[in-house]
């Protein structure tokens, strides 16, 4: 009997689901069914109905970064979580927002901003509607992460149903916990890895009073990186810093909030800016390419490798100073893309950095050659998916070192 | 009382040192850290029978001093082969009892591994040894404009090592966020003796993100030995204010109020009159003798945002009640106020001989009234309550003061203290915000985590630790939860009878 015929005889309509379509694909991995439940109760039984009858399945929200993670050994099933988007609580007084993790990150947004409040997450430049969980599940964070952290220091209480049944809640709602063992952690990056996330509370931020970003044209990398570290290191506080070099051109990105005579008085500081455009339009390179690294370094090796990911084709590079996080954007996939990847990573990790590979053609998508060869606590990893997904059906193959 | 303690260690000072040979293990371990590096005598291991949570006490078999990575993990394998539970200790300076010794234990004390190894300060971020004292850190690096921002009040004595096995916080914590947000990496010697990296100088490393749930694991996944933390900034400019109220409740809707207002302080403290008396005394800033509750507010950054900052805190605590908000006029003012927030603690003594301290969390829009809670609580069970908290957080310190002369009140005291953890978990909160549950909450993870949870975490234990000989009995409840309980009393009330002081010295949170 087919999946979708199984799954219609297992919960009839409580859950609805309909055959895979090739769009449906996960890196040319494709599905036999797409199931999307509408309630936790339900996202609960058909998890662990997958891990009694060994069904495979990819969660999916947005979309927008379902290129990331190596190729699935096998995805029988797209759990979608379009229909898990309701907002659980939003307690404004505490700063926190607790929603199911389809929601949209726009619409998060929205419930918040009445309360002058906003999720301090972001979508990856070049696409919008990233949910909740597809955010968490891959830690993304954007540029702003200089001042408004990653996910991982984010995130204050989650819901994950495990493939034997289990619902885990992590966390609660307060701001800070140290009751047991922090799960929340080993769910935000793990890529769908150890099971479905269901519903996230994160903290909220108060509005800005004001914003502003500066824009700063360069013929040299010295120039761009010597304006970078004078902000860095100097009487500001930029929300997001970046160097984008296009070819021969280079920019420097400054994002600056808070109360405005602040805004208006780092502005000053600098020289005249050349245009007032929007950061996250300028640089949206995060979502670029057919062939995108994302590699983390320290400061004094970042830019040699950004100089050397040009010299090996990259048209564009993003770098977020501050951060030590690298984008190598190629717009048109090498023919050596595994000897480019190879040198890179090599040349990152003789500096104590990594690269992880957020976009490739699928044939060349295994874990190693996405993620790097796993670290030093791999066994530990195993032992952890071994633990929380002894069925081995969430996401199969995605995650470090096959996992 | 005093007469039966001296009556003990004169009795134990009879034991003839030299004649007790050494036990086969105890030669091991020798010859692995030195003979200098080993405490098996029992009245030398008495300073290691209890943390800062003394109402449970138990001597280690052997107390052990490694200097390397390389000590730790022999000293571990050792352990194993005589299969003998392992503690692992930094300052001592825990307020749960998370390295409390079990019977037959070797306690590795990582004191001596004291180094600073390298400090970048173009990448944020230093190398220690688990054993670098908190506030050694921040030292080594203000010159260069630069802090290790995790700041307990202990941090005079506290080491990293101990702030990443409790995950622990301090007031600045709420603008800057506590230990695992300023953890890059750990080495950890794991319960078999291998030696592991989790994270490390960057962030990002792929892979489930087991370094998150490290911190905060109370020694129970291991021993960090080293770690990457990062360094931060110091502001451009603090501006530190004294808000005073003549009503208690008033105080906590300011809190609520200025969270609610969107404003982020670097720190936002309160204390009640319980405690302001007490500070005074001690620290002669200055206080009002007279006022209900005061907010210690911070607020940092920029010079401009720092000031706008404070003056919309200042408005909004006037509108709220204040009836009175000054400010810090320099900087040696501003950390006089901050040494008497710090000591807070060590100054209850002069009001009550003992106390428990608690360390719930409820969620800030529920302060006020979990603050109410607190004081019906406190009646009913006929003890007094004195209050100091990062209010900014919704963490809560009510310290319950006691007399342990007069052995009738610890019941109420313990009652009290569980009826106001419970209530803040009914408040959607949490009964530790930075102290941990070593030995002292254990009873409470039940009722705050399903079976589910808790099987789930036992599950990421047993990853690490699987045969359970690392920190057993700590932080997760065994299946005799209720026997815990009951235990957990009986010490507290042996512990009593032994005239032992409740948390009496300078104890930090």
């Amino acid at each position: 009997m087919d999946l979708l015929q199984r799954l219609q005889d297992e919960f009839k309509e409580a859950l609805p689901v309909r055959a895979a379509a090739p769009s449906d694909a996960v890196d040319g991995v494709t599905s036999q069914a797409v199931a999307a439940p509408a309630d936790a109760t339900t996202a609960q039984a058909l998890v662990a109905w997958c891990g009694r009858e060994k069904v495979s399945f990819i969660p999916r929200g947005g979309s927008t970064k379902l290129e990331m993670g190596a190729r699935p050994q096998s995805c029988d099933l797209i759990i979608s979580t379009e229909n898990l988007n309701a907002i659980i609580e939003h307690d404004e007084g505490n700063a926190t927002i607790a929603a199911q993790t389809g929601i949209t990150l726009a619409a998060l947004n929205q419930a918040v901003g009445e309360q002058r409040q906003f999720v301090p997450l972001e979508e990856t430049g070049l696409q919008s509607g990233a949910t909740l969980g597809g955010i968490i599940a891959t830690n993304y964070a954007g540029m702003t992460r200089l001042k408004y952290a990653a996910p991982r220091d984010l995130v204050v209480g989650l819901h994950a149903v495990l493939s034997d049944g289990r619902l885990v809640k992590a966390g609660s709602k307060v701001v800070k916990n140290v009751s047991g063992y922090d799960l929340n952690k080993i769910f935000i990056g793990s890529f769908g890895n150890l099971g479905l996330i269901t519903e996230v509370t994160i903290r909220l931020r108060p509005n800005n009073a004001a914003s502003a970003v500066w824009r700063g044209q360069f013929k040299t990398w010295q120039e761009a990186i010597a304006q970078a570290r004078a902000i860095f290191e100097g009487p500001f506080e930029p929300t997001a810093l970046r160097i984008h070099a296009h070819s021969a051109t280079f920019f420097v990105l400054a994002q600056f909030d808070g109360v405005e005579k602040a805004v208006q008085i780092q502005m000053e500081r600098l020289p005249a800016a050349v245009s007032q455009d929007d950061i996250g339009h300028q640089a949206g390179a995060d979502g670029a390419g057919e062939l995108r690294l994302r590699a983390v370094l320290p400061l004094q090796s970042a830019a040699a490798w950004a100089q050397q990911a040009q010299q090996l084709g990259a048209d564009q590079i993003a770098w977020d100073y501050g951060l030590g996080i690298i984008y190598a954007i190629y717009s048109k996939v090498p023919d050596n893309a595994v000897d480019v990847v190879t040198k890179l990573r090599a040349q990152a990790q003789a500096e104590g950095g990594l690269v992880v590979v957020e976009r490739a053609p699928h044939d060349l998508k295994t874990p190693d050659f996405v993620w790097g060869a796993p670290p030093s606590a791999f066994a530990l990893m195993r032992s952890l998916k071994n633990t929380f997904d002894a069925a081995h059906v969430c996401a199969p193959g995605r995650f470090v070192g096959g996992l | 009382m005093e007469t039966k303690i001296k009556q003990a260690r004169s009795a134990r000072s009879h034991e003839p040192r030299t004649l007790v040979a050494p036990t086969p293990l105890v030669s091991e371990l020798q010859a692995i850290v030195g003979v200098d590096g080993v405490i098996a005598q029992s009245d030398d291991l008495m300073v290691y029978e209890c943390d800062a949570y003394v109402a449970a006490k138990q001597q280690p078999k052997t107390v052990v001093f490694p200097t390397t990575t390389e000590q730790v993990a022999a000293v571990v394998k050792a352990a194993n082969r005589h299969q003998v539970p392992v503690v692992p200790r930094g300052a001592g300076t825990g307020l749960a009892g998370g390295t409390l010794a079990e019977t037959d234990s070797v306690m590795i004390v990582l004191s001596r591994m004291n180094q600073i190894q390298e400090i970048d300060i173009p990448n944020r971020c230093a190398l220690v040894e688990a054993g670098v004292v908190n506030l050694h850190l921040t030292r080594a690096v203000s010159d260069q404009g630069f802090c290790y921002a995790p700041d307990p009040s202990s941090q005079a004595a506290c080491t990293i090592g101990g702030n990443i096995a409790n995950n622990s916080g301090g007031p600045h914590t709420l603008k800057y966020g506590v230990t695992v947000n300023h953890t890059l990496g750990v080495e950890l010697v794991l319960p078999n003796g291998d030696v592991v990296w989790l994270g490390g100088k960057v962030e990002g490393i792929p892979g489930y993100d087991l370094l998150g749930p490290c911190v905060g694991s109370e020694g129970t996944f291991g021993i960090v030995t080293r770690a990457w933390v990062k360094l931060t900034k110091l502001p451009e400019a603090a501006n530190t204010m004294l808000a005073i109220f003549d009503d208690f409740d008033a105080s906590a809707q300011a809190v609520s109020n200025i969270i609610a207002a969107g404003i982020i302080p670097a720190a936002l403290e309160m204390l009640d009159d319980v405690f302001l008396p007490c500070i005074e005394q001690a620290y002669k800033f200055g206080f009002p003798l007279d006022a209900a509750a005061i907010l210690l507010i911070e607020t940092d950054g920029l010079k401009e945002a720092a000031a706008e900052e404070a003056a919309r805190a200042a408005q909004i605590c006037t509108e709220s009640g204040a009836r009175e908000v000054r400010t810090a006029k320099d900087e040696k003012e501003r950390k006089h106020l901050w040494a008497a927030r710090k000591g807070a603690f060590g100054a209850l003594g002069r009001t009550s001989p003992s106390y428990v301290t608690q360390d719930g969390v409820v969620p800030r829009s529920r302060l006020a009234e979990m603050l109410k809670e607190v004081k019906r609580i406190a009646q009913e069970h006929d003890v007094r309550v004195a209050n100091v908290f990062h209010a900014g957080d919704g963490n809560l310190h009510p310290c319950i003061l006691f007399d342990e002369r007069d052995t009738s009140q610890l019941p109420r005291v313990l009652e009290a203290g569980e009826a106001i953890l419970k209530r803040c978990i009914d408040f959607g909160g949490s009964v530790t915000g930075e102290h941990g549950i070593g030995v002292e909450k254990i009873n409470l993870m039940e009722y705050a985590f399903t079976p589910e949870t808790l099987g789930a975490m036992k599950d990421l234990r047993n990853v690490f630790n699987p045969d359970n000989l690392f920190n057993p009995s700590k932080l997760l409840p065994s299946s005799r939860g209720c026997i815990e309980v009951g235990k957990a009393y009986q010490n507290a009330a042996s512990a009593i009878e032994k005239g032992m002081t409740f948390l009496r010295r300078g104890v930090p949170l």
